[in-house]
């Protein structure tokens, strides 16, 4: 056992009562074999309310569970981030709990011990994607590394182990939109990919709706760079230019229209800074009130 | 054999030894039993040691004046057992804090409390990101292990009966008084008193459906409280961060430590006592996992600082609330008869100084039935 606190991580969107039972059973497994200290912090971002009755009922059961409830539902990337102003381990593991395998913890966490500050998971395949999904993630990553060179790890996902230091620097970001996997390119440090095969505990579908997937690209494009607002200075220019010498204003106005847009999207990511207001609210905030282990102990040693 | 009391003093923490010596300046003669072998050694004794001033309750005013009241009758009543020697700031996180500073600072002007800006040099340990201010506030500790060397000095000088490592298993109505049965070292013997003041704090539920009467519904949580060497950069200062899931450094003064105690980790775990499910909290004291370490990585995110305490070792108790007080945060104190046990009161309280809350309600209790109805057992 590693003489280490580790914190564990998790939002509640959609998941179903069954599947974070079975992630908490399995991440508490885990947990105890693994280091001397450690917490679950599952953050409900407007699940269920099954799935609220069963965290509840695993307060009782399990110690070093923390169950954090913001006020509405804020968006995935909100209630990581709020998690991770809680949480107090040296190592710091985020995962979803209907994809992410607790099984690998430890060697996610071993990883970022060793050499590396930052231990992002990389998914092995998108197979199971459609194909406009896939191909707007291939559009999306050959922009973000090709184009611009954001550095952004290809395919990576939520799953992560960071240090404490990470964590911190991570937190000291305050924006409304709050990407971890971008700010994880932003803050630099040591970083290593861990590529692994997600799971699926509920069967739904984990792709993300059409309209969900365009603004994620838009929103972490806009929020990282201001490449395309450029780029657009300078088409604006040399069109003006061609308009003006050749053709007599008749070309200009499609082209002011798609400046004005980008324009736009700057702007309103500017007036959403400059609200300057928490970006999430806390309900409530429970934990661990377990009180029957002694007697659940002495019934496992009897059955085993 | 029987033995005969005017009143019968179940308990022998602050509260029991407190009313016994009261009723006994009544011209009663007084029995006080204790449980433990000595007396104060329980909750009296596990606790925070904090007198309060009022500043710990901003969101239940009538808790927090009374406190200004007491603090002030404790303070000088006590002064050979209070420690005053030491700094004391309280600070006020910014997220998950049910008050701000500015509202903290308002409702000490309000209370009347003395209240002041820390100094510099106390405001910069603190994380500016988490903390929104940090008060100088005038706050003490009592010293237990003193507390009780006087107060059993003052049941021997007014000749109060003590029996220690006795416990009080049952209680029955005859005639005009209540005979209750003791256990000492397994050997029984029965009390009877007209009187009977059950000052069993946790255990409070215990004689009661022992006896066959109703129970009085009460929270009880399982506590720990690390005891720490504070880190050296505090000089000795106390610290409490409030109004939410965060943490007090409170001197301790009879073992030369610190209590550090947090929201969030102090309870272990609670439950109610319904009449399906009483359970005896004591079984629970042992074999539960420590979350120091937790205290103490929380406390530093506030105050880094904190990375330099040392955790020696854990006090752990039982509290008990009336789940009412839960919502506002209040303390208010309970005094209560017994339908079944007419001659049976049952007091509680919260804080250390509300003895004297205790004392003046129950003066009322027994003054409003009579002196003579008290004594010959009328009760209701």
């Amino acid at each position: 056992m590693i003489e280490s606190f580790l914190s564990v991580v998790a939002p509640l969107e959609n998941d179903t009562p069954d599947a974070v039972e079975q992630f908490v059973n399995e991440t508490v497994e885990v947990l105890h074999g693994l280091v001397s200290h450690y917490e679950i912090i599952l953050v409900d971002d407007g699940t269920h309310e099954a799935t609220v009755a069963r965290v509840r009922s695993l307060l009782g059961r399990y110690d070093f569970l923390r169950f954090l409830r913001l006020s509405r539902h804020f968006g995935e990337e909100t209630a990581i981030s709020a998690g991770l102003d809680l949480a107090i381990g040296d190592y710091v593991v985020v995962m979803l709990p209907n994809t992410d395998p607790p099984t690998l913890i430890p060697e996610f966490f071993e990883r970022a011990r060793a050499d590396a500050d930052i231990v992002y998971g990389v998914r092995l395949t998108r197979k199971d994607e459609p194909i406009w999904y896939r191909a707007g993630a291939g559009v999306f990553y050959w922009y973000m590394n090709s184009v611009i060179k954001a550095g952004l790890a290809e395919n990576s996902t939520q799953f992560r182990c960071m240090s404490r230091q990470v964590v911190n620097a991570i937190s000291q970001i305050r924006t409304p939109d709050h990407y971890l996997r971008l700010l994880t390119s932003y803050i630099g440090f040591r970083k290593q990919p861990l590529p692994y095969t997600s799971i699926n505990r509920s069967g739904l579908t984990t792709v993300r709706p059409k309209r969900e997937a365009v603004n994620l690209f838009r929103a972490m494009v806009i929020d990282h760079t201001t490449h395309p607002l450029r780029t657009v200075v300078w088409v604006g220019v040399g069109v003006a230019l061609i308009d003006w010498l050749w053709f007599r204003g008749s070309i200009a106005f499609p082209v002011i229209a798609i400046m004005l847009a980008f324009v736009g999207e700057y702007v309103a990511g500017l007036t959403r800074r400059l609200r300057d207001r928490p970006t999430y609210y806390v309900r409530e905030e429970h934990t661990s009130s377990v009180l029957l282990r002694e007697e659940r102990k002495n019934v496992v040693e009897a059955t085993s | 054999v029987t033995l005969r009391y005017d009143a019968l003093i179940v308990g022998g923490g602050f509260y029991g030894c407190r009313i016994a010596l009261m009723l006994k300046r009544m011209g009663r003669s007084v029995l006080l039993v204790e449980r433990e072998a000595e007396l104060m050694s329980r909750a009296s004794l596990r606790n925070q040691a904090r007198v309060h001033q009022g500043y710990h309750y901003p969101r239940s005013v009538l808790t927090a004046l009374r406190s200004r009241v007491n603090y002030t009758r404790f303070v000088d009543e006590y002064a050979d057992c209070v420690d005053e020697t030491f700094a004391h700031y309280y600070a006020i996180g910014r997220s998950l804090s049910k008050t701000t500073a500015p509202q903290f600072a308002e409702f000490c002007r309000r209370i009347g409390a003395p209240l002041e800006a820390a100094p510099a040099e106390i405001t910069r340990l603190f994380d500016s990101s988490r903390i929104e201010g940090v008060f100088s506030v005038r706050e003490c500790a009592f010293d237990a292990a003193r507390l009780a060397v006087r107060l059993r000095r003052e049941l021997d000088e007014a000749n109060v009966d003590v029996f220690v490592e006795t416990e009080a298993v049952r209680a029955a109505r005859t005639g005009d008084a209540t005979a209750v049965t003791l256990v000492t070292r397994g050997s029984e013997r029965t009390v009877t008193a007209p009187l009977v003041i059950n000052a069993t704090y946790a255990r409070l539920n215990a004689l009661l459906a022992a006896s066959g009467a109703d129970i009085i519904p009460a929270k009880h949580e399982l506590t720990e409280m690390a005891l720490v060497e504070p880190p050296p950069d505090l000089h000795g200062a106390a610290v409490t961060v409030m109004d939410g899931p965060f943490f007090s450094l409170m001197p301790y003064p009879s073992r030369g430590l610190f209590t550090l105690s947090h929201v969030r980790y102090t309870p272990h775990v609670s439950w109610l006592d319904e009449s399906a499910a009483r359970r005896d909290g004591d079984t629970l004291l042992h074999a539960r996992e420590s979350a120091a370490v937790h205290m103490i990585r929380d406390a530093q995110r506030y105050l880094p600082a904190m990375r330099e305490s040392r955790h020696v070792e854990s006090i752990w108790e039982v509290k008990t609330v009336m789940p009412r007080s839960e919502k506002d945060d209040s303390r208010p104190i309970l005094l209560r008869g017994s339908e079944q046990l007419p001659g049976v009161i049952t007091v509680l309280g919260a804080k250390i100084d509300s003895v004297y809350d205790v004392e003046d309600a129950l003066t009322g209790f027994l003054g409003a039935h009579g002196r003579e109805a008290a004594l010959a057992g009328t009760l209701a």
